[in-house]
């Protein structure tokens, strides 16, 4: 079993930054992440032979290379395409890698997992070629391969702008970029973003970039349903009020053959859930978030938290907050004087301040209203993986109304590969619907390993010292338990 | 060269074979890409309902893209890259009523 100083989850902005900080102070650092290099979602690496856009799009690669000069690589091991399935008491994290299990032990755990995008359950959100906006960005940044050839683009956000932006530079035709909000829900925010002249810049250059390539921005409008056989061929969309309750009678039809949807993200918080963190609720940046101080610590002393998957905020302030758990985590093993942590925590501290309040004008303009969840029927599915529609749940509620675990356990939302990283929070937004609550009443969705599936014969081929050190504990044995319900579903994909 | 794919790879393409057919595809893309590029989109059908899925977080999140790696068993097709002459087994033979392919 290996072991080391920092581990960090999550080779991103927060966690790349988090790697410069803890290195350069003299720890010994091991980076994971499940993509096959460091860079995660926004510094997605350009396919070799894919040209893109300039721009903003540059620049970002430009603060890619710049922090990966800044890590100390002779204190760093990344280990890539590599995920993490959980978090064993004794510190130590359970790694799999191509069906092999490893583990590894840590002295402090830096959290940054990041964040995916808010999925939003809607008739056909199911079809092949409907995909989140990050999907279609990674296709063709990361592989070159557009998602189809006439693409809407749909949701809420300056996200959407970037995605539209790459899609249409690279020979797609972008039908539509669909924004729920309306810009005059944006005029109180104006002053609280008066100065933020890069960012305003940004939002300029993206806008003027999509409008020389003729792609038409409409406002206050949603995908209402998408629609053909055996993948998407047309897409419905609706118009909305300032709510988003969509105005009957203002349908269109577009003919598509892919749909790209993007309303903001939710953090990755499965690895704090599970390791016993305190949590609270904040609506506003993501839903349930682990609590943690203006060091990055939890409330469990040997785990830091750093950028979406403590909030989500976007990449500057990952990447500030990257460098105050890197910081603080390589003082807590005594490589840094406090002196000159605090001086330097100081101007980190204060950057971070001010990218968090533009970061939050930003979520509170395009947050999800409450009209999205309109747009369930009774057979949409809602939990993708073991195809369970919004019927099955509401029946479920109404026979168990205060069981909301128990009945999970019996029909099984939420329980299948992805865990409910996609419909745990539509789920709750239909429960708390019907019974008249606030989505934080139903309490916080438990994670156990593995929060990603790995096989019984990987788990089986332990090797005997580490065997014996995961099953130690009854607790363990329950985990060890859950595992095998977890294969039972993998089993019925790859049967 | 498939009009979805736009990269000018710079290199010849390599075979992967999908459910026992050559397909070009290129190292550095991803399986989910070059079976979205070679007209893939379904890449499997549910065990209940039986309904078509393709690509839906495209980051490995939803294991909605999981097909089957030759030597490897289930893998998210969004984060395996292409090597040449691998197996993918994908279920998007269409099953009958019994739920075997047709």
């Amino acid at each position: 079993m290996e072991s080391t100083d920092i581990a960090i989850v999550g080779a991103g902005p927060g966690g790349l930054a988090a790697a410069a900080e803890a290195t350069r102070a003299g720890a010994q650092v091991v980076l994971i992440d499940e993509n096959d290099g460091p860079g995660g979602q926004y510094f997605r690496l350009r396919r070799s032979g894919v040209s893109g856009p300039v721009g903003p799009a540059t620049r970002t690669m430009e603060l890619k290379s710049r922090l990966l000069k800044e890590i100390d690589s002779s204190r760093l091991r990344g280990l890539y395409h590599t995920s993490v399935w959980g978090v064993f008491p004794g510190e130590m994290l359970a790694l799999e890698r191509d069906g092999e299990i490893d583990l590894l032990k840590f002295r402090r755990l830096i959290v940054a997992t990041g964040a995916y995008d808010r999925p939003v359950a809607f008739p056909g959100w199911t079809l092949p070629g409907v995909m989140t906006a990050g999907a279609a960005q990674a296709l063709v940044k990361g592989s070159g391969v557009l998602p189809g050839r006439r693409v809407l683009l749909a949701g809420s956000g300056p996200f959407l702008l970037p995605v539209a932006e790459e899609l249409a530079a690279a020979g797609a035709t972008v039908v539509s970029v669909l924004e729920a909000t309306r810009p005059r829900a944006w005029l109180p925010c104006l002053a609280r973003i008066w100065g933020r002249w890069e960012q305003i810049a940004e939002g300029y250059h993206y806008m003027m970039a999509l409008r020389r390539a003729g792609v038409p921005v409409r406002f206050a409008r949603i995908v209402k349903e998408a629609c053909g056989g055996d993948r998407i061929s047309e897409v419905v969309t609706v118009a909305v009020d300032a709510q988003w309750h969509p105005l009957p009678g203002t349908e269109e039809r577009l003919a598509v053959d892919a749909v790209g949807i993007g309303y903001g993200f939710l953090p990755s918080t499965e690895i704090t859930r599970q390791s016993g963190c305190t949590h609270h609720f904040d609506e506003l940046r993501g839903g349930w978030l682990p609590v943690h101080d203006h060091e990055m610590r939890t409330s469990v002393q040997t785990i830091l938290v750093a950028g979406e998957a403590a909030g989500i905020g976007g990449a500057r302030v990952a990447m500030l907050q990257g460098r105050i758990a890197g910081v603080t985590a390589a003082r807590d093993l005594d490589y840094r004087d406090a002196s000159t942590t605090d001086r330097r925590l100081r101007t980190v501290r204060a950057a971070l301040t001010h990218q968090r309040a533009f970061a939050d004008v930003l979520l509170d303009v395009f947050r999800p209203r409450p009209g999205l969840l309109e747009l369930v029927t009774d057979e949409t599915l809602i939990c993708r993986c073991e195809e369970i529609p919004a019927s099955q749940i509401a029946r479920y509620q109404t026979a168990w109304p205060s069981d909301l675990r128990n009945w999970k356990g019996v029909a099984r939302p939420g329980m299948g590969l992805c865990q409910g990283r996609i419909c745990g929070r539509i789920i709750a937004a239909l429960v708390a619907r019907q019974t008249g609550q606030q989505e934080q009443q139903l309490g916080m969705p438990t994670a156990r390993p593995p929060v990603k599936p790995v096989s019984m014969e990987a788990l089986a081929r332990l090797d005997v010292q580490a065997e014996q050190y995961v099953l130690s504990t009854a607790d363990q044995m329950r985990m060890i338990r859950d595992s095998g319900h977890r294969q039972d579903a993998g089993g019925s994909v790859s049967a | 060269m498939s009009t979805l794919r736009i990269a000018s790879p710079g290199q010849p393409p390599v075979t992967i074979y999908v459910d026992g057919i050559p397909v070009d595809a290129w190292e550095g893309e991803t399986v989910a890409a070059a079976l979205i590029a070679a007209g893939h989109s379904i890449l499997r059908f549910t065990p209940r309902l039986r309904q078509p899925r393709g690509i839906f977080c495209g980051m490995g999140i939803c294991y909605d893209c999981v097909v089957v790696l030759s030597g490897a068993g289930a893998v998210r097709a969004c984060m395996t890259r292409v090597r040449p002459n691998i197996r993918i087994e994908t279920g998007a033979a269409r099953p009958g009523k019994s739920g075997r392919p047709e």
